[in-house]
């Protein structure tokens, strides 16, 4: 924007005008020699760095904050379950990045089994291993139950695009001397307890 | 030749023959028609002029150029000192004076901008007394134009009323209590436009600032008060 005034001060790069209409801006000062105050002088009004701060300041915090929300999104999203089957039934409900969004106990077993873990923000497997470990403790998994070599079971709904590493799966079947059953939405994986 | 002209006795013959440029000037900056007879402003612009023609060899600027700020200060002053001055406002996109200032020969042109520098010299060490510095101003924002003009019509109406100027001017006292009295606006934008309107006060009240008084494209508004 072009703008017109009487020079008040000036600098290498800008000079300092006041319009007819007696308002002060800020112009470049583009001419060799500079124009010297008291003279009649036009040019492109400067966008302030100030303003420029700000703008950037504003676009970057934006940014920031539909990648936080996208995030929390993400996070809470459920996108698939898994069923954990330990003499009782646990349904947990999992986002993409394979963490525990939310547990859902389906008998009075299960929610006496859940009621003190605290499996949110878990992965998977961390979750399945704290399962594990309070079922043992509470007797839901005894040792003839492991003896008889049963299996625990684990049925996990459809998960489109989301990868699921089944390999930390053989450490749980043997840490808790336990086989462990994995129908991934039909496709079965077994882990058996590995001395 | 010159000075033949605006001697004494070619005077009236001078000014006769300018009476289109007087009346021009006044109705334009009256923004109405204007009669000889009917309307003060022309006797205060020929009064103005006659002033110029006295103490035009204290200048090197084109005589017009010269005539024209003489004649814009002595309506402001008018209109400051009438009991009921119409609304003044600020003319956005004004060419009236920009062809004048386009018609100066390149000497005229550096000896008005050698005296509008020295003005302006003496304008911000004025300034620096109030702590004003262009900077404060620089960055007030005016999206609205009525917000500008209802400054102007404050500061009109503060130069009317001697001891609130006084105290602004002389005491350095700014009571937002009293100023919005004279206007209608909130004390809140009184307080933000605290420096701005310090600014103006001292270009409308003083006679020294006749080069910047002359450049601001002040006029009498559309609806008169």
């Amino acid at each position: 924007m072009l703008k017109t005034g009487i020079v008040l001060e000036t600098n290498k790069t800008s000079v300092l005008i006041i319009s007819q209409e007696c308002e002060l801006y800020k112009i470049n000062n583009k001419h060799k020699p500079s124009p010297k105050i008291g003279d009649i002088y036009t040019s492109e009004v400067c966008r302030e760095t100030k303003t420029l701060y700000k703008i950037i300041i504003s676009l970057v915090s934006l940014a920031l904050i539909i990648a936080l929300v996208l995030f929390i999104i993400n996070k809470s999203q459920v996108r698939y379950s898994a069923v954990i089957d330990v003499n009782t039934s646990i349904e947990l409900r999992l986002n993409k990045s394979n963490d525990v969004v939310n547990v859902k106990p389906l008998s009075n077993r299960a929610l006496t089994l859940t009621e003190n873990l605290n499996l949110k923000h878990k992965s998977l497997n961390q979750a399945i291993l704290l399962i594990l470990e309070q079922a043992k403790k509470l007797n839901y998994i005894d040792e003839d139950y492991t003896n008889k070599e049963k299996n625990i079971s684990i049925y996990i709904s459809s998960h489109k695009n989301i990868n699921i590493d089944f390999s930390s799966f053989q450490k749980t079947a043997n840490s808790c001397n336990i086989n462990i059953t994995i129908n991934d939405y039909g496709v079965e994986h077994k882990f058996t307890v590995k001395n | 030749m010159e000075h033949n002209i605006f001697s004494k006795d070619n005077r009236n013959n001078f000014i006769d023959k300018n009476r289109a440029f007087i009346y021009d000037t006044t109705c334009y900056f009256c923004n109405r028609d204007l009669d000889w007879q009917k309307d003060d402003e022309l006797n205060i612009a020929l009064i103005a002029f006659n002033r110029a023609c006295e103490s035009q060899e204290e200048t090197k600027s084109s005589f017009f150029n010269y005539a024209y700020m003489l004649i814009r200060s002595a309506l402001i002053q008018y209109y400051i000192k009438l009991e009921k001055s119409p609304l003044l406002v600020f003319e956005y996109g004004s060419k009236n004076y920009s062809d004048l200032l386009n018609s100066l020969s390149e000497f005229e042109i550096y000896f008005d901008n050698k005296a509008r520098g020295l003005e302006i010299a003496l304008f911000t060490d004025e300034l620096k007394n109030y702590s004003i510095d262009y900077k404060n101003i620089v960055s007030l924002e005016f999206t609205d134009p009525a917000l500008k003009n209802k400054i102007l019509n404050l500061v009109i109406n503060i130069c009317k009323t001697e001891n609130i100027k006084n105290e602004l001017l002389v005491d350095k006292i700014y009571d937002v209590n009293k100023l919005s009295s004279l206007c209608d606006l909130d004390i809140s934008l009184l307080k933000k436009y605290r420096k701005y309107i310090i600014m103006l006060l001292i270009i409308i009240s003083s006679d020294d600032y006749l080069y910047l008084k002359s450049f601001l494209s002040i006029k009498v508004g559309d609806s008169h008060a």
